[in-house]
Order: C-alpha cells, then sequence, then structure tokens
C-alpha cells in the first residue's frame, strides 16, 4: 500500500489537454458529479457554477439510473444522426432554438472510495456510454486509476488532494468536454469522408491558421456555444447572454440566417433557473 | 537496470538497499576502524605475537575495501548505486572470508579462534541475521575453497566443532537482541506511519471541499464586497463593518487557502516519511529556480511575509529527482523560517530570509537562511532526528522529511545555527550533468 502512495506522491501528474480543436457543435453541458460526501458535491457544484450545470449524486446507484434514462431521452448522437449528409448540415443551428440543449450530459466525474460501489465499478457500467469519465481518487487507489485509464475505462484522473485541485479539475472538464463534441465531430465527418466536400471541411477544421482565429473569436467574445452553419465552415457563435457573432465562408453573410433572438434559451438565463 | 530484474531479485535487491540504508550511519567509522586494523594487526601477528600465518596481499584487498567505503561521500553519483553490493562484498570478504581463512591456516590454537569471534560480533551489531547468516555461508564456503587450493595438505582444524558451538550463541543472541530498540522505534514508525495512511485518506475529501469552498469564497468575495460599499453609499440600512475588519474579511480566503496547503504538505510528509526509499521511481530534470519560484508561489505568503524574503534568482541549476518532493522541502523551510522569526525575541520587524544559491565542483548548493531564535548547540546535532521537536508548533516530520528527500537524490542537508542570531540550511545537490 506504501507503495502505492509513494508511487502517487512521486508521479507527477498531469493532465492532458488536447490541442485546441474545431468542432462542428459545441455547447455547454450538463455534468453527473458522483460523491458520498454530500458537501463536497454542493460546494464542488458552486464552484463550477460558471461553467457548468452540474447534475450531484450521493450515490453511485442513483447517478447511473439517471444516466440511463436521460442518454434515452436526451442523446446529442440522436440528434446528430439527422445530419448524415454533410449537405443538410445547414440545419444544426436550429439547436439554439432548443432550450434542452445543456441538458447533454457529456462528462462524468465521480469519486473513487464510495460505500457500495466504487467510482470504478460505476464507470465499468458505464463503459458503453459515449460520456467521458472522469476519476477522482485518493493516494490508495493511484495505481488503480492508472490501470483503469489505460484500459479506457476512465478517459483521466484527478488525485483529491492536489494542491491545485480547482485549477485541474477545470482544466479537465474543459479538455474532457470540448474532447465529447470532438468524439462526435468525428463520427458525423466520418460518415461521409469520401465526398469532396467533406474531404474540405475535415481540412479546414485542422487547419492551425483557421483553428487560431476561431479560437481568437471564442476569447475575445466569451463564447460559450458554436455551430457549424454550412459545409463551407461559416459558424455561428454566441455568447452567454446569446448574442449572436459570425465567421462567414465562401461568400456568404450573416443576413441569410434570420435569427429569431427571442426564442433562444441563453446559457446565462438557463443557469439563473436551475 | 532495476526494470530488468524479475520480482524476486527485485525483492532481494530492495531488502539489501533496505539495510544498507540502515548500516550506512556506520560506514565511515567502520572502513577506517578497519583500515588502521589491518594494517597494525599485521605487524602485531607478524611481528610482535607471531602468529604462524600471515599475509600482506590478503589484508591489502581488505584494506582497500574498507578505506573506499570510509571516503562512500565522495564517490560519483553513478557509483552510489551500487553501495549496497559493495557493502555485502566488503562484509563477505573482511569479516567472514578473511578470518575463517586464517582460522584454517593458523589452526585452532593460534589466536585466531579469538579473533574469529571478534568479527562474528562485529558482523552480528551490522547486519540483520538474515544478512549475517547469508555472508557467513558465503564467505565461509570461500574461505574453505581458498584453503583447499592454496594449502598443499588441507586439514581439518582439531575442536572445530567446539568452536562452532561457541559461536552459535552469538549469532542467536545477535538475532534477538542486537537492534531491538531500533527495531521497536522503526515499528513505532511504521505504525505511526499507517495511521498516518489511514488519517490521510479520510481528511481527503473534507479537505478537498474546503478547497473547492476556499477558492469560490475567494473569487467573489470581492464581488460581494463591491456590493456591500454600494449598499452603503447608497444609505440602504444595512450592517455597519469599519474598514479594518471589512480588510480582514477579504484576507480570510488567502488565510483559509494557506492553511489547507499547509495541511495537506503536512500530510504529504507524513506519507512519504513512511518510507525513506523514494528514488525508486522516475525522475524529473528542473531548475531549481522554478522549483523555489513555485514554493514560494505556492505558499502564498501575505505581503508583509513576501518583504521578508530576499531570493537572489542567480546561478541557477538543474536537479536530477522529483520536483515535488524539494518544493515540499522549501515549503518546510519557509514555514519554520517565518515561524521563529514570529517568535524570536528580536521582533519580527527585523527579522528576514535569504535564499541563494552557489555552483560547486561536484555539488550544487541551495543556502536558505533565517534570522529567527536560531537552535541552541545542544540541540543542533537532533533536528533531523524523527519526532525531536523542540517547539509547540513543531512534529518533528519536516526536517526528518527534508533529509531523507537529499539523502534520496544524493544529497544532504545540513544546518548551521548561532542561538538568536540566525539559521542557515544548506541543501547539497549532486551536480546534474545531462548526459549522465
Amino acid at each position: 500500500m506504501i507503495k502505492f502512495i509513494l508511487n502517487k506522491i512521486m508521479n507527477q501528474r498531469k493532465i492532458v489537454v488536447s490541442d485546441p480543436k474545431v468542432n462542428i457543435i459545441y455547447t455547454p453541458t450538463t455534468l453527473v458529479l458522483v460523491d458520498d460526501h454530500k458537501n463536497f458535491l454542493e460546494t464542488t457544484r458552486l464552484e463550477l457554477s460558471e461553467i457548468a450545470p452540474c447534475s450531484i449524486f450521493d450515490k453511485p446507484t442513483k447517478a447511473l439510473s439517471f444516466l440511463k434514462n436521460r442518454s434515452e431521452k436526451n442523446n446529442l448522437s440522436k440528434r446528430l444522426q439527422q445530419f448524415s449528409n454533410i449537405k443538410n448540415i445547414n440545419t444544426l443551428h436550429e439547436e439554439i432554438y432548443n432550450p434542452k440543449r445543456f441538458n447533454v450530459i457529456s462528462l462524468v466525474i465521480a469519486d473513487h472510495a464510495m460505500p457500495g460501489m466504487t467510482g470504478l465499478e460505476l464507470f465499468l457500467q458505464l463503459k458503453n456510454n459515449p460520456v467521458r469519465k472522469l476519476l477522482l481518487t485518493g493516494a490508495v487507489s493511484y495505481a488503480q486509476a492508472i490501470k483503469a485509464r489505460q484500459d479506457g475505462i476512465i478517459d483521466s484522473f484527478i488525485m483529491k488532494d492536489d494542491i491545485k485541485l480547482v485549477h485541474k479539475l477545470k482544466l479537465a472538464i474543459q479538455a474532457l468536454t470540448s474532447q465529447y463534441f470532438s468524439k462526435k465531430t468525428e463520427a458525423l465527418l466520418l460518415q461521409d469522408k469520401n465526398n469532396d466536400v467533406t474531404k474540405k471541411l475535415i481540412k479546414l477544421l485542422a487547419d492551425k491558421k483557421f483553428v487560431d482565429q476561431f479560437h481568437q473569436i471564442i476569447d475575445e467574445h466569451q463564447i460559450v456555444e458554436y455551430y457549424l452553419l454550412d459545409e463551407y465552415g461559416s459558424f455561428l457563435f454566441l455568447d452567454k447572454k446569446a448574442n449572436p457573432f459570425w465567421h462567414m465562408n465562401n461568400g456568404r453573410s450573416p443576413s441569410e440566417f434570420k435569427l429569431e433572438k427571442e426564442n433562444i434559451l441563453s446559457f446565462e438565463k438557463y443557469m439563473e433557473n436551475i | 537496470m532495476k526494470s530488468l530484474m524479475n520480482p524476486t531479485l527485485n525483492t532481494i535487491w530492495v531488502f539489501m538497499k533496505r539495510n544498507t540504508l540502515d548500516a550506512e550511519p556506520n560506514f565511515v567509522a567502520f572502513g577506517i576502524l578497519l583500515t588502521f586494523g589491518y594494517g597494525v594487526y599485521y605487524f602485531a601477528w607478524h611481528n610482535v605475537t607471531i602468529q604462524p600465518y600471515e599475509s600482506m596481499p590478503i589484508r591489502l584487498v581488505a584494506i582497500l575495501l574498507c578505506f573506499c567505503l570510509a571516503l562512500k561521500d565522495f564517490w560519483p553519483q553513478k557509483l552510489k548505486s551500487i553501495l549496497p553490493i559493495y557493502w555485502y562484498i566488503t562484509l563477505i570478504y573482511t569479516l567472514t572470508f578473511f578470518f575463517t581463512f586464517m582460522l584454517l591456516k593458523n589452526g585452532t590454537h593460534s589466536l585466531w579462534p579469538m579473533n574469529s569471534m571478534i568479527a562474528l560480533v562485529f558482523l552480528v551489531l551490522l547486519t540483520d541475521w538474515i544478512s549475517a547468516t547469508f555472508i557467513i555461508s558465503l564467505g565461509v564456503s570461500i574461505a574453505w575453497v581458498a584453503y583447499i587450493l592454496t594449502t598443499p595438505n588441507p586439514q581439518i582444524p582439531d575442536n572445530l566443532e567446539g568452536l562452532i558451538f561457541t559461536y552459535i550463541p552469538i549469532l542467536l543472541a545477535g538475532g534477538l537482541f542486537v537492534n531491538k530498540k531500533e527495531k521497536i522505534h522503526k515499528e513505532k514508525l511504521k505504525s505511526i506511519a499507517e495511521v498516518g495512511v489511514t488519517i490521510a485518506h479520510e481528511l481527503n475529501t473534507p479537505l478537498a471541499t474546503l478547497t473547492m469552498g476556499t477558492s469560490y469564497l475567494k473569487k467573489n468575495l470581492p464581488l460581494l464586497l463591491e456590493a456591500y460599499h454600494t449598499a452603503q453609499s447608497a444609505k440602504l440600512p444595512i450592517p455597519i463593518f469599519s474598514e479594518n475588519r471589512l480588510l480582514k474579511f477579504e484576507n480570510l480566503p488567502d488565510a483559509m487557502e494557506r492553511e489547507i496547503i499547509g495541511i495537506s504538505t503536512f500530510i504529504r510528509m507524513l506519507l512519504l516519511n513512511a518510507d525513506p526509499l523514494l528514488a525508486q521511481n522516475k525522475d524529473d530534470i528542473f531548475s531549481i529556480n522554478d522549483c523555489i519560484d513555485e514554493a514560494l508561489s505556492r505558499y502564498i505568503l501575505s505581503d508583509e511575509n513576501r518583504n521578508l524574503i530576499q531570493w537572489k534568482k542567480e546561478n541557477d541549476f538543474y536537479v536530477k529527482g522529483k520536483q515535488l518532493l524539494v518544493t515540499h522541502i522549501f515549503f518546510n523551510l519557509i514555514k519554520n523560517a517565518l515561524h521563529y522569526i514570529s517568535v524570536s525575541e528580536k521582533g519580527p520587524d527585523t527579522g528576514y530570509i535569504q535564499i541563494w544559491l552557489d555552483h560547486g565542483k561536484s555539488h550544487n548548493k541551495v543556502y536558505f537562511k533565517d534570522t529567527g531564535t536560531g537552535i541552541a548547540k545542544s540541540n543542533l546535532p537532533h533536528i533531523f532526528d524523527q519526532f525531536f521537536s523542540k517547539t509547540t508548533h513543531g512534529t518533528g516530520i519536516g526536517l526528518t522529511y527534508c533529509k531523507a528527500v537529499m539523502k534520496s537524490l544524493g544529497g544532504d542537508i545540513v544546518c548551521e545555527s548561532k542561538e538568536n542570531v540566525y539559521t542557515l540550511f544548506i541543501l547539497v545537490f549532486p551536480k546534474y550533468r545531462p548526459n549522465d
């Protein structure tokens, strides 16, 4: 046991933050937080309240049944299926009128040591669920966490006693939620990858200059969600008050899109109501 | 090399390392004593109380082994990793092979049965009984082979079985009594460490909760205070807080954060003290400047304390080891220094901490000086001992931790102090050369 602890302390733990990529869609999503310590759940939800809504569970079994229900009712994959052909991608941005779009669950964060069912056992049951999985662990389960990450049962883990816990948790949430959307993006683009238009789009989304420009817009206007508008790589961005920003390609103009602003539930409004 | 070994060999290797680590404080004394011993007694047996057989070459090998052992602090870093093997070879050669061979050559009617007994006592004092058994079997067998090969008419000495019966109680006594006190002390430390591990585990989530809450408070308290000021200027009926109290209010999250870091640091050190064999993991290579920077910034000193620190950020050097462990050394030194400055009779206003770096020929050094209360001369030799603390604030874990980590890096930490004037810690790091 002592060896595990030493390993734990001595391996500098770094969260792998994937390169900034551009997805075809990105929205704030709901996190599921599981820990048997209620105070920890409440406090963490408070701390994360500016980034993402959290559903909290003090029992893994409750979280499991919630996730099962949710994935049947509100599954982004299902909604994305209608865009199997890249040509009809131009209706993708209509998702902004969906007031439930922030309910999508992208990430489950669970403590390891819980009575009844450990965090790893919980994640094992979610093996086929597309949500990303982040384990919070203590000293003793470090070796287990490493192995679980190798086996693909979890995507990442953070030590609960890390001095930079808050910082690392936020970085991990950012990286993993973004990963959730990039998996969806990949799946969608690969369906139609032999099409010349798709090939061109894939190339554009990976183009460094384009990616930089894209992230500059996100930083500058504090964008919280964005949608691909067409196969040429035009995008619609919304900030948390749902103010629109545009990046148009191929000579298109924002005026072609008539936004019904009053019908968009902004992320800010959404957060006020929960 | 270690990764290639199979688990059994690895267990043996860890066992050897542990025992070598236990015996290491005796190496210099052992080396010097035996270097002289082998020389002086050559003349004693050769010229004064003349014994039938003597051999200078055999003694020279022993002298060389002991002499190098005495100089182990000056060994290059690379060689130090084989110290356990060297130690066992030295014991086998000098204490068992040599004395058995001499006994066989000179016969039981010489002075050698007595000499061998002394060697045996040495051995049981210096090792555990498993190692002693191994060393004796190997050393004695080699001595027999050497005796048979070098003697035209080898004979089993008279009364050998009588000698063996005399020696057995020494071995038994060694196994039973020697190091018992140390072993009990070690067991005690081990159980404390185990309790520490349990406590650390239990505190994990509560501490994480406090961390989360404090982080949120820190971010949002200024906004609330701003709202308070706005309400105040609008003359709304709100409770009155003095400016002074508001300021303290604002600093509260910082203070809480500092305490939380203090607690987690302490817990980590407790865990690290549970096992001094730290060197088994993959190392980082890091800049000492970065490491000190990180320690200072993470310790979140108040402005007042920050001004106490005079850091000459030059002569940067690289260290091979675990950065996190070294950062914790600085946490620890900062914590101690701030405490002793604050309780110093000279008053906290005159105190300061100085940190500077120096390059040496084979070692690089970090100097960490504070002008706190200093350390009394009588306490100075004990400050790195486990659970030695002369203060009500300390636990006697911190400096022991510092020593263990520095040793694991192949370096050391030493302390100079003048009571009521200053305390100076010198952290000695082996020079890191990229092609090592």
